[in-house]
């Protein structure tokens, strides 16, 4: 009896211990999988010609080689797409977080005629598809003469109700005490935005931060409706202007494609914790 | 007897409203405007000239979408990809997060490599998959070749773009549904689980009547959101089939696009996206109301 209830116990242990090695073997083959596209990818961006089509594959390049990024800036301003892109990205994430601040702190904070509507109003927004917008912005644009221009790029993306509702979350979880204490000492409402929220939203503006500034970078569709120069094309534009070439070489594009992503790759191994944060706290498209 | 306000009380609506004006004044500019204009767009005809000569034509242009074959060809590779995806990600990322739940070694690595792709651009996602499902000695043929299959043309063929591109998006999204799963799975009281070992039930039956029953909530949003997502394809069909081969992986978002910024028929291709913002939004309230009556 007790030598058949020890060997059921081993067996469940054993049973675990195999469910376990199980598990993280596929764990493992699926991270290699995940991250073979990326690994090829700046493989083959320091690739000399002769070898990328090279069977077997080979790699790691050797020599390590730049010339597929010469290449591509030979055909385009990549030097210059990359300052688009950033200025883009950052001028519309410091727009959207002051807008985003103010309207959450109100929502948040105080009391006023409409409150609720507006803020319903705000919600239902988000259920607006993005691209039955893209057709009228882009004749308004165009009819304002900001056709093909960097402001038609960053205005449309000021203001986000995700960004309004996810700060307003935050805000609210921030204990009153302090901003009752100072309303008692006279502070003005804009002293207290800066000087007690913010503070203390930290973790909450970040999230937001890096959230503007991922889909703004990696924002396509919008960017290619309404940008026609190749000076003013933002680098998710310029990618695809590239891989549409006749020509298709696939050094030169896997290097402007690592372009394209090692600055987002890098915000993320910075702040891996606030991308997590921002997509459970509500799903946001990426 | 009328509600009478304190000073007080009106410099705090006062000071809320300045709070508001630049938040509202983007919304109604950028969001309520167009949107609004889009509408009439789609009741109008404009000849392409001045955008002054536009003249209203009632639903005319919802008829001609309703009678092109093009039309529905479009609404049913975008149900493909709709519902070929989210099955695809809804078992695929449930299992991950169970599997990734537990005290595992390498665990951040694992949730980091699989998170990764969500945050690269799409343009680079579909760059890095034209490359390697090349057709030839593309890297995945190879790997193919090395176990005795055949290699295939991917994106040129026709039968299998959609797949590849199935492919391509479950490649970029799982981490995504993968990391709210794992966060409801942390909601879940370690007592519950504690019950079943003491009870000593198998992983099905944990699985089916404790884990299950308490993330369901959150399945039903990750389905809802990935339905609106991937309606609204349109960034892996332009860079990577361009709607072909054949027709195959012709998508609403890319047939509007094309409706507008290729033959520049903008008030046609309101309509397109008139009709597509109804049946999402069918789509997501009926979603709503069987999410909640299931609670």
């Amino acid at each position: 009896m007790k030598a058949a209830a020890g060997h059921t116990l081993k067996n469940a242990v054993y049973k675990k211990h195999a469910g376990n090695i199980i598990s993280f073997v596929l764990l493992m083959a699926g991270s290699v999988i995940m991250l073979i596209p990326i690994f090829w990818m700046l493989s083959t961006a320091f690739k000399e010609q002769g070898q990328i089509w090279n069977v077997p594959p080979v790699w790691i390049p050797v020599p390590i080689i730049l010339d597929n990024f010469r290449d591509v800036f030979e055909i385009l301003p990549v030097d210059r797409l990359f300052c688009n892109s950033v200025l883009v990205s950052v001028i519309t994430t410091i727009i959207q977080l002051i807008t985003s601040c103010m309207g959450a702190y109100a929502f948040a904070r105080l009391n006023f005629k409409g409150k609720n509507v507006i803020f319903l109003f705000f919600m239902a927004s988000m259920m607006i598809p993005r691209y039955i917008l893209t057709i009228p912005l882009f004749l308004i644009f165009n009819q304002l003469r900001l056709g093909n221009t960097m402001t038609a790029l960053i205005l449309p993306g000021c203001v986000s109700a995700f960004s309004v509702f996810l700060l307003r979350q935050f805000i609210e979880e921030l204990p009153q005490e302090f901003d009752e204490a100072a309303t008692i000492d006279g502070a003005s409402r804009w002293k207290i935005l800066f000087r007690i929220i913010i503070p203390l939203a930290k973790p909450g503006l970040m999230t937001l931060i890096i959230f503007a500034f991922m889909n703004v970078w990696n924002d396509f569709f919008w960017p290619l409706v309404i940008i026609n120069d190749t000076e003013k094309m933002t680098l998710q534009v310029g990618m695809a202007f590239y891989m549409g070439a006749k020509k298709v070489e696939w050094g030169p594009i896997m290097a402007l494609a690592s372009c394209c992503s090692v600055p987002i790759m890098m915000l993320y191994l910075f702040a891996q914790k606030s991308f997590m944060a921002g997509i459970t706290a509500g799903g946001v498209k990426g | 007897m009328k509600e009478r306000l304190s000073v007080r009380q009106k410099k705090e609506m006062r000071d809320a409203y300045i709070f508001l004006a630049p938040c509202v004044i983007f919304f109604a500019v950028f969001v309520l405007y167009p949107f609004a204009y889009s509408l009439y767009l789609s009741l109008s005809q404009w000849d392409g000239g001045k955008i002054t000569n536009i003249t209203f034509s009632g639903l005319d242009n919802y008829k001609r979408v309703f009678a092109d074959k093009d039309f529905y060809n479009s609404l049913k590779g975008t149900l493909v990809y709709t519902v070929g995806i989210n099955l695809i990600l809804i078992f695929a990322s449930t299992f991950l997060a169970i599997v990734l739940n537990k005290k595992r070694p390498f665990k951040n690595f694992f949730k980091a490599a699989f998170f990764i792709p969500v945050v690269l651009p799409t343009t680079v996602c579909a760059a890095m998959f034209k490359w390697i499902f090349s057709a030839g000695d593309g890297l995945f043929n190879l790997a193919l070749n090395a176990v005795g299959l055949p290699g295939q043309a991917w994106f040129q063929s026709p039968d299998l773009a959609m797949p590849s591109i199935l492919i391509m998006s479950t490649w970029k999204w799982i981490g995504y549904n993968m990391v709210i799963i794992i966060a409801a799975l942390q909601g879940i009281p370690e007592e519950y689980y504690e019950v079943g070992r003491i009870e000593g039930v198998n992983w099905y039956t944990k699985f089916r009547y404790i884990t299950l029953p308490s993330i369901k909530p959150t399945l039903w949003f990750v389905i809802i959101i990935g339905i609106i997502n991937s309606f609204q394809v349109f960034d892996q069909v332009y860079l990577l089939t361009r709607g072909g081969p054949l027709n195959r992986t012709m998508v609403l978002v890319y047939y509007m696009y094309v409706h507008a910024f290729e033959y520049y028929d903008l008030s046609y291709a309101s309509a397109v996206a008139w009709v597509l913002f109804v049946i999402l939004f069918i789509l997501t309230a009926f979603q709503m109301k069987l999410s909640k009556a299931e609670k």
